[in-house]
């Protein structure tokens, strides 16, 4: 379990933003105003609850400290969107940051997950494939591949691309099958090099 | 990630349907069909049945979705109705699909989110 107070939040997100040469914004709880970057059929996907500090970023982007332990969003124009979860939910969150010029957000979003990690006494890995950056954070000692994430994403034209991520075996296939019947048709099954993996390992004493 | 599937998406839950256009700003009418019955609908070229009608506000001809989940329209070439409308009433749709499937199946929803190219990205956990 882990909790932080409000303060103890506040003092993380100002130590980011002093570290990225920014200042944090606590004149008064709000909420993250994401009005102007909506589409007019697009519902508001901030998180309800009192907003407790905003960064303001050059650019058109904060990044936004809800209710403690955390509920961050970095939000702006570009293809990145960083959320964290509540941490006493589960354990931890998976972040995608966009690159593209926008270094300064991913250095934003690295600082701010590195202090998070720190006050959390957490588990930190962050991965790079060059379009995105991935965070996660997980409490130490839990065993991350026993609570997979499905990403679904579904395109313009509503076609969906379903993917399980850090879950080893054939069983991530049990965990998706009833999302990608309920959609439609699969015309495409990618398997990665995990999924022949063994679930249990076996190992052998006494040879060698 | 141990495995990804795409998916071509086909319209069958007509529930979701009713949800996703009440989400679209852009569809004036929706009827659905009695169970085991079909609905007739006016096309350019005649008349088609299917398991539901979807008229869109600007749209000459409505959008009929047949019971193999497709759906059958007449917008010549975006001139009689912007395919983006249909388009969107079909992520909508899938979306609708997703939330509802992640529910019944003890997972929860960790995050929604739609990307600055306008994907709709959901993300769940048992």
């Amino acid at each position: 379990m882990i909790h932080t107070t409000t303060a103890e939040t506040l003092s993380i997100a100002t130590e980011a933003a002093r570290s990225c040469g920014m200042v944090l914004d606590t004149s008064g709880e709000r909420r993250w105003d994401y009005s102007p970057f909506l589409k007019p059929d697009e519902a508001d996907p901030t998180p309800a609850g009192p907003q407790v500090g905003v960064l303001r970023l050059p650019g058109e982007v904060s990044l936004g400290f809800n209710r403690p332990p955390a509920v961050v969003g970095v939000f702006g124009e570009g293809p990145y969107t960083l959320v964290w979860d509540d941490f006493r939910e589960g354990w931890g969150l998976t972040s995608r940051i966009g690159h593209e010029g926008r270094h300064l957000k991913t250095a934003i979003a690295l600082e701010a997950s590195r202090q998070f990690a720190e006050a959390g006494n957490l588990e930190r890995k962050v991965t790079a494939d060059g379009e995105t950056t991935k965070i996660r954070l997980w409490r130490k000692g839990d065993d991350v591949t026993q609570n997979p994430i499905i990403t679904i994403e579904i395109d313009e034209k509503g076609n969906a691309t379903v993917e399980v991520d850090g879950m080893k075996g054939s069983g991530c296939s049990l965990l998706t099958k009833d999302i990608e019947r309920a959609l439609g048709k699969t015309t495409e099954v990618e398997k990665k090099p995990e999924y022949n993996a063994p679930t249990q390992q076996t190992v052998k004493i006494g040879q060698g | 990630m141990s495995h990804k599937t795409t998916i071509k998406t086909e319209i069958h839950d007509l529930e979701a349907l009713k949800r996703a256009c009440d989400k679209h700003g852009e569809v004036a009418e929706i009827k659905v069909a009695e169970a085991g019955q079909e609905i007739e609908a006016r096309l350019y070229q005649g008349n088609t049945k299917g398991a539901a009608v979807v008229k869109f506000k600007s749209w000459n001809y409505p959008v009929v979705i047949k019971a193999d989940g497709t759906a059958e329209f007449d917008n010549y070439n975006g001139n009689w109705g912007d395919q983006k409308h249909l388009d969107k009433l079909t992520q909508l749709y899938a979306a609708e699909v997703v939330v509802q499937k992640v529910k019944t199946s003890g997972l929860r929803i960790i995050s929604q989110e739609t990307t600055a190219e306008g994907r709709i990205r959901i993300q769940a956990q048992k």
